[in-house]
């Protein structure tokens, strides 16, 4: 199930809802257990085993290592690391693994076709940060099966993140009292996340398509073309994020933001401490400080840098693009680091931002064209050599019918418009209830109108 | 000044969004359901069956979520609201279809793929080389995003139908198919009414133009008859409209053109699939309905027979569209025998068809929007011993029918975008399923148009009152139109 979906907020949330707040004390954690089993089994059912396996084993084995003898602890660990990846791994990476050991040695390895199981990156990321923190003695492992349970199937942000940590959520496992102002603010995070990926991203969706789609495109065609998705993806991604904690909210859990104004940035380093900001801490908690960060020798940081760089792009999709758009920004950063650094200080901060807004344009390309000669070819269309010619009649045609939605969000990917709502709320509650009304109709009828579309993150 | 606080407005909201979701869902529980959506002109989908072994394997819940969303309370008003929306932020093309100039509506033209196009033309050519005694025309009437491209909006990115046009009609050609060109009439005239403004089709004026142009390469001698023009309905809305909810409460006027009363013959129709003749191309009560192009030969039917005590003992088979639904009645003064085939829904052998009726000439008649697209011609026209074997395919077990409705009917949809909506509902159709589980294939919930629905009614269709075995000579136009002015007075307007 997609959270944008009529099927999603008027049929499964109204009766789950209900029964969830009829229901009393612990019995929420089962209802909510099995609701999540219901959302994630709907139209895939044969892969919820694996969800299941992943709360079981993590679970036995967070409690195996609190009380496992010293010197097994670290075989455990690294046991219970490896039979997770291995299950990513299998899923997610088993047939790009073959294709490419294939391609290079030039033979066909024949691999069945696994199609893989929704939120399977996020699930297994948020277990192995249990299992780390409980190998670290950051937490203690989690007694309870069914509060396990809940912390590593609850559908809110099982699907596609954000990647919750259980250190982060202890304290409400125990207890998550809800309230009815705690549903508004849910509903509030809800409906503009709703907003956000079906009146936005859906609508940018298009435009991105129809253009990378052409033959060929003038210069500035491409460049409207990689800026729609550039708002794409983040109003797709924050919104579902947003739907995440808004439903996290209802149940009566906080979630930790996921994306912080990411294109207000003014470099690259700062774009992601505040894009998907569960998966960069994730990558620099357990991969990036382990291998020793920044406190060791040059030459290991800069391997250092790459390895997290190379292993968070492949996390977002098992495709030798997904490799070099995260190399991509791994050497951005090293160049941040060692060359630019002071430069970029001294600059304006208009300058500084239109600087990031560019490496991240040119990162998008790497992201959303599969395969090297169309990013080539997209690139090379971008800056001239490809392109048709400057601009022309579909440059006109894609700039007249995109302009509004282009300069809705422009405003709406920076703070302003959400602190004036905010003051709204306080002051005109009417008019603030109003906006989230048509909101909610406007995204209603969006949804009719598409009866379906799906996450663009769904699969990672 | 005491701080305010926000706690109101998230105890508003929230009570609100409960209670929203609530009702919605309740008032959709309650609500009966609609079998039929006129707006959209499509069978909606009905409550799909529990059926456990079908939910395991993950392929029943998308009909639920279908389901949930075809059925939704105040659908009609909520697609309204979109496409409103969209006019807002600028937008001109929805669903394939362009928001033009002087009220117009255009269907986008898809683009074939060479595979397609090829096949295509490689099963005309084949039947024309088996068939040379055979006098064989093609029309192929260039659609109104073509004719009217002036009337586009501004930068509007179509594909050309012009180059894939002459492809065809070069290769046509070499192996004995005339080809008669309609875009230089259209285009002199397309200043005129000659496609409806909210549907797909052209008008019977265009065919009328498209009749006069036709006439020398067909062999009609066009002065036989005098025609006048009749307004039917001034409230036809076509499928452009719904499909792109763009000026969805726009109306427009429909016109048949009949022949004065002295000069007109008498036809008998007989629509072969569910065996029924009338004395009229025109079927009136159509017109109460939504679908009112369906009007022109009650829609489109896999095998029509037309008979017409000409002199002329010409026999005349046509590949047909929709299109020539409006075009046919020109025709019917000029031969004696006219076979409207419909490949979509034909599967019967046309080898033998051709020998029983004695057919003499051929006419494939098509738009190019579905012309392009088309794969069952191909098929109908192999006619050796591979139709039967799809005719097996598609006469699955009723108790299969849903699934194999199912399967079959996503295959096609990547190329359906074109109006005719062309596989989807061949499968459908022959599957005995009509009636109840035609929605299957209509995942994507509004892309249908006017044929599918037409052909799904047809078969509910009460022609008691229409079908008199000893019909009167008078037309049963019983319209309070007046007759009493001519087309060109009409038309001086335009």
């Amino acid at each position: 199930m997609v959270f944008s979906s009529i099927f999603f907020i008027f049929c499964f949330l109204p009766i789950f809802m209900l029964i969830y707040y009829l229901v009393p004390g612990k019995g929420k954690d089962i209802v909510l257990i099995i609701g999540s089993l219901l959302f994630y089994a709907w139209g895939e059912p044969k892969y919820v085993i694996l969800l299941i396996f992943s709360a079981v084993f993590n679970y036995f084995m967070g409690l195996e290592l609190n009380d496992c003898p010293e010197e097994s602890r670290r075989l455990n660990m690294v046991f219970t690391v490896v039979v997770n990846l291995f299950i990513l791994g299998f899923f997610k990476y088993y047939a790009f693994l073959l294709d490419s050991i294939g391609s290079v040695f030039r033979i066909t390895l024949s691999h069945p076709e696994l199609s893989l199981p929704i939120g399977i990156s996020f699930y297994t990321f948020k277990n192995l940060s249990y299992i780390l923190d409980v190998y670290n003695d950051k937490i203690d492992p989690e007694p309870n099966f069914l509060t396990f349970c809940v912390y590593s199937m609850m559908f809110p942000h099982m699907a596609a993140g954000p990647i919750v940590r259980y250190a982060d959520i202890e304290h409400q496992l125990v207890r998550h009292p809800v309230s009815i102002p705690k549903f508004g603010v849910g509903a509030e995070y809800f409906i503009k996340g709703l907003a956000k990926k079906v009146i936005l991203a859906d609508n940018l969706a298009v435009i991105y398509a129809a253009i990378s789609s052409r033959g060929s495109n003038a210069v500035l065609t491409a460049w409207i073309g990689i800026f729609a998705y550039t708002m794409q993806i983040y109003f797709d991604f924050s919104g579902y994020s947003d739907m995440a904690i808004g439903l996290g909210k209802m149940l009566g859990f906080d979630f930790l933001k996921n994306f912080d104004y990411p294109y207000l940035s003014e470099n690259v380093a700062e774009f992601w401490r505040r894009w998907h900001i569960s998966l960069g801490s994730w990558f620099r908690d357990y991969i990036y400080i382990p291998l020793g960060g920044n406190r060791v020798s040059v030459p290991k940081h800069i391997r250092n840098i790459l390895v997290v760089w190379a292993l968070t792009g492949l996390w977002h999709g098992a495709s030798w693009n997904f490799v070099l758009w995260g190399v991509y920004y791994g050497l951005l950063l090293l160049l941040e680091k060692f060359v630019l650094g002071n430069v970029l200080d001294s600059l304006p901060v208009f300058v500084r931002r239109i600087y990031t807004m560019f490496c991240v344009m040119i990162g998008w390309v790497f992201f959303s064209q599969t395969s090297f000669p169309g990013i080539a070819k997209y690139l090379g269309t971008m800056f001239g050599p490809a392109a048709s010619g400057f601009a022309d009649t579909a440059t006109f045609y894609y700039f007249r019918t995109g302009i509004v939605l282009f300069v809705i969000c422009i405003i709406a990917c920076r703070p302003n418009l959400q602190n004036q709502f905010r003051k709204l709320m306080k002051r005109n509650m009417a008019v603030a209830i109003a906006i989230d009304v048509i909101l909610l109709a406007l995204a209603t009828a969006f949804m009719v109108y598409n009866s379906y579309s799906p996450f663009l993150y769904q699969q990672f | 000044m005491a701080k305010r606080s926000n706690k109101p407005f998230f105890n508003k909201l929230g009570t609100f969004f409960f209670a929203v979701i609530l009702i919605v869902f309740l008032i959709n529980l309650i609500l009966p359901d609609r079998s039929f959506s006129d707006k959209e002109n499509r069978v909606l989908s009905s409550f799909p069956a529990v059926n456990l072994a079908q939910m395991a394997s993950g392929r029943q819940e998308p009909k639920y979520e279908t389901y949930v969303n075809d059925q939704f309370f105040l659908r009609d008003f909520w697609i309204t609201l979109k496409a409103g929306a969209d006019r807002l932020m600028g937008k001109v093309e929805n669903n394939g279809v362009w928001l033009c100039k002087d009220g117009y509506l255009m269907e986008n033209f898809t683009a074939p793929t060479p595979d397609r196009l090829e096949a295509n033309i490689a099963a005309i050519d084949a039947f024309s080389d088996r068939h040379p005694e055979l006098s064989k025309s093609m029309i192929i009437v260039p659609n109104a995003v073509n004719i009217m491209s002036s009337r586009l909006p501004a930068g509007a990115l179509t594909v050309d139908q012009n180059s894939y046009l002459d492809e065809v009609k070069n290769s046509v050609k070499e192996h004995g198919v005339s080809f008669i060109d309609l875009r230089e009439t259209l285009s002199n005239h397309s200043l005129e009414r000659i496609y409806y403004k909210t549907d797909h089709h052209w008008t019977t004026l265009g065919a009328y133009y498209g009749y006069l142009a036709s006439a020398d390469q067909l062999g009609l001698d066009t002065s036989i008859l005098t025609y006048d023009q009749l307004p039917v309905s001034d409230s036809f809305q076509g499928t452009l409209s719904a499909k792109s909810g763009f000026r969805s409460g726009e109306k427009e006027e429909m016109y048949v053109f009949l022949p004065r009363n002295d000069t007109a013959p008498e036809y008998v129709v007989n629509y072969v699939d569910d065996r029924t003749r009338v004395a009229s191309f025109y079927q009136t009560d159509r017109l109460e309905t939504r679908d009112k192009y369906a009007m022109f030969l009650n829609g489109n039917h896999a095998q029509v027979k037309i008979n017409t005590p000409t002199a002329d003992d010409r026999t005349l088979l046509i590949f047909k569209d929709s299109y020539a639904n409006c075009f046919v009645p020109f025709l019917g003064p000029h031969y004696r025998n006219i076979i409207l085939i419909d490949p979509r829904y034909y599967y019967g052998n046309i080898e033998e068809l051709i020998a029983a009726e004695g057919v003499s000439e051929i006419l494939y008649l098509y738009n190019a929007n579905t012309f392009f697209l088309d794969t069952s011609l191909e098929l109908t026209l192999a006619a050796s011993g591979e139709e039967s074997a799809i005719t097996d395919a598609a006469e699955s077990t009723p108790a299969d029918g849903a699934a194999a409705a199912d399967t079959t009917a996503t295959e096609p949809s990547t190329s359906d975008t074109a109006a005719e909506g062309t596989s989807t509902e061949t499968t459908e159709g022959s599957t005995g399923t009509e009636g109840t589980e035609t929605t299957e294939g209509s995942t994507e919930s509004y892309d249908s148009s006017s044929d599918d629905a037409g052909y799904d009614e047809s078969y509910d269709y009460d022609y008691d009152s229409s079908y008199d075995e000893s019909y009167d000579e008078s037309y049963d136009y019983d319209l309070d139109y007046d007759y009493d002015y001519s087309y060109e007075e009409d038309y001086s307007g335009y």
